[in-house]
């Protein structure tokens, strides 16, 4: 055992040290210059940015090998600067920090991921050529696509992402649901689809009121059974065309649907609970 | 003659020690598992902690055979009703140890599905705090209902059952 996981982390350092056996004296010394640049914020480092800048220009030949000893046996920090110098991206960014001081850290710091729409994406326009306004926001979410469709067209683009052979999404991962309490359309459907052959995954979503009934995907997908239950079970959304709409983890004669957001997370069925358990007086 | 033979051949003892005694060395709780909790009781009956070295090593199937059950996890509402069915099947004299937090008091579950503590539908011995307890903590809480065993008298038990 030990001498396997002594062997671990040679591994990914080999293919690096092979190529540039001077990288890691580059970086060490890159490592050296970069503290000192931040721990001093004075004018001579302004000069160092050049030298930095020269460094990959130089390493031309290198930057493979510099990228593959980067995730070395090497702190994550000091890994994270020396990746740096062989990236072309990441150089400029070095450069312009000194000069920028630290306030202008602080914004970049604060963008996260962000919902983008999807463009030049194959499925939305098929689905918009087929379905037509029935695909009503198609984006993305770092690099996870979600379509949104409406409700009355869902049965049908379901079946079209299973059935068409250049999507053939076969796999039903999940079914869930969002409780938007204030919105218009008070719930979120949630589906996770994936395609073993093509090793995509999509997410499709449909919003639907507090009295709208969803088409049930059984007959797509037959996995849908069970989670549209536990939908059922949570949410109180009803699904027509299902077999067996019942409870699957709460009690069958339990009153009221836990996720909700109106629903208090301590709230118990205090009937239920007078039905079906005795409860006793606990001593002291 | 009886000089020489009673006192080396013949102990002297009371009927509710010989009686605790037996009970408290042949333990057989059931197998019944809720949560990680049940984990540490497979550990703790299993080679390295050997709980049969207290004599409660044996873990019958059913609650019929058995004179402990050890709630090993959170217990659900839905999951108490069963606990309660299977306590009254158990036959008499029986124990009940509450392993972990969550059987204990719900633990962090304090939601609309968990029971807060196992002792609202059936009688608790011993509680053993921990998320989960060790197996050290569980064998000391098997100990501890041992010495509880070994207070235990008949005439207790005949009053209590004549009400």
């Amino acid at each position: 055992m030990d001498g396997g996981d002594r062997e671990k982390p040679k591994a990914p350092l080999e293919p690096g040290s092979e190529g540039a056996d001077a990288s890691p004296a580059e970086e060490s010394s890159a490592q050296g210059k970069e503290p000192s640049a931040k721990k001093e914020a004075s004018p001579p480092q302004k000069e160092k940015p050049p030298v930095e800048k020269q460094a990959p220009a130089q390493e031309g030949e290198k930057p493979p090998a510099g990228k593959d000893a980067a995730p070395s046996e090497e702190g994550a920090s000091e890994a994270a600067a020396a990746e740096g110098k062989p990236k072309p991206p990441r150089p400029a960014k070095a450069a312009a920090k000194p000069g920028a001081a630290v306030k202008k850290k602080r914004p970049l710091k604060k963008k996260g991921p962000s919902y983008k729409d999807l463009e030049d994406d194959p499925l939305a326009e098929a689905l918009r050529e087929h379905f037509g306004d029935a695909l009503q926001v198609a984006h993305s979410f770092l690099k996870q696509k979600i379509y949104t469709v409406a409700l009355d067209q869902l049965y049908d683009i379901m079946l079209f992402l299973r059935d068409r052979p250049e999507w053939s999404y076969d796999y039903l991962i999940d079914v869930t649901a969002l409780d938007g309490l204030d919105d218009e359309k008070r719930f979120c459907l949630v589906y996770q689809l994936y395609s073993f052959s093509r090793l995509d995954l999509i997410r499709v979503k449909s919003r639907l009121g507090k009295d709208e009934v969803a088409p049930s995907v059984t007959a797509i997908w037959k996995t849908a059974d069970w989670l549209e239950r536990e939908v059922y079970d949570m949410f109180g959304i009803e699904f027509s065309g299902h077999p067996d709409l019942r409870r699957i983890l709460l009690p069958e004669d339990w009153h009221g649907f836990p996720l909700r957001k109106d629903y208090d997370i301590k709230l118990q069925d205090q009937a239920w609970i007078k039905k079906h358990l005795r409860i006793r007086k606990v001593p002291g | 003659m009886t000089e020489s033979g009673v006192e080396r051949n013949v102990v002297t003892t009371t009927v509710d020690s010989v009686f605790n005694w037996a009970r408290k060395s042949s333990l057989w709780p059931m197998t019944f598992g809720l949560a990680c909790c049940a984990i540490e009781m497979m550990a703790t009956g299993a080679s390295r902690f050997d709980m049969d070295r207290f004599g409660a090593g044996i873990f019958r199937p059913s609650p019929r055979q058995s004179d402990l059950i050890i709630i090993a996890g959170t217990v659900t509402l839905k999951m108490a009703e069963v606990i309660q069915k299977l306590y009254d099947q158990m036959p008499d004299p029986k124990w009940v140890i509450s392993m972990g937090a969550c059987s204990s008091v719900g633990g962090p579950f304090d939601t609309y599905s968990t029971l807060q503590g196992v002792d609202k539908v059936i009688p608790v011995d011993v509680y053993i705090p921990g998320c989960p307890p060790r197996p050290e903590a569980l064998l000391y809480g098997l100990m501890r209902l041992q010495d509880k065993i070994d207070q235990m008298s008949i005439l207790d038990e005949a009053k209590e059952a004549a009400g």
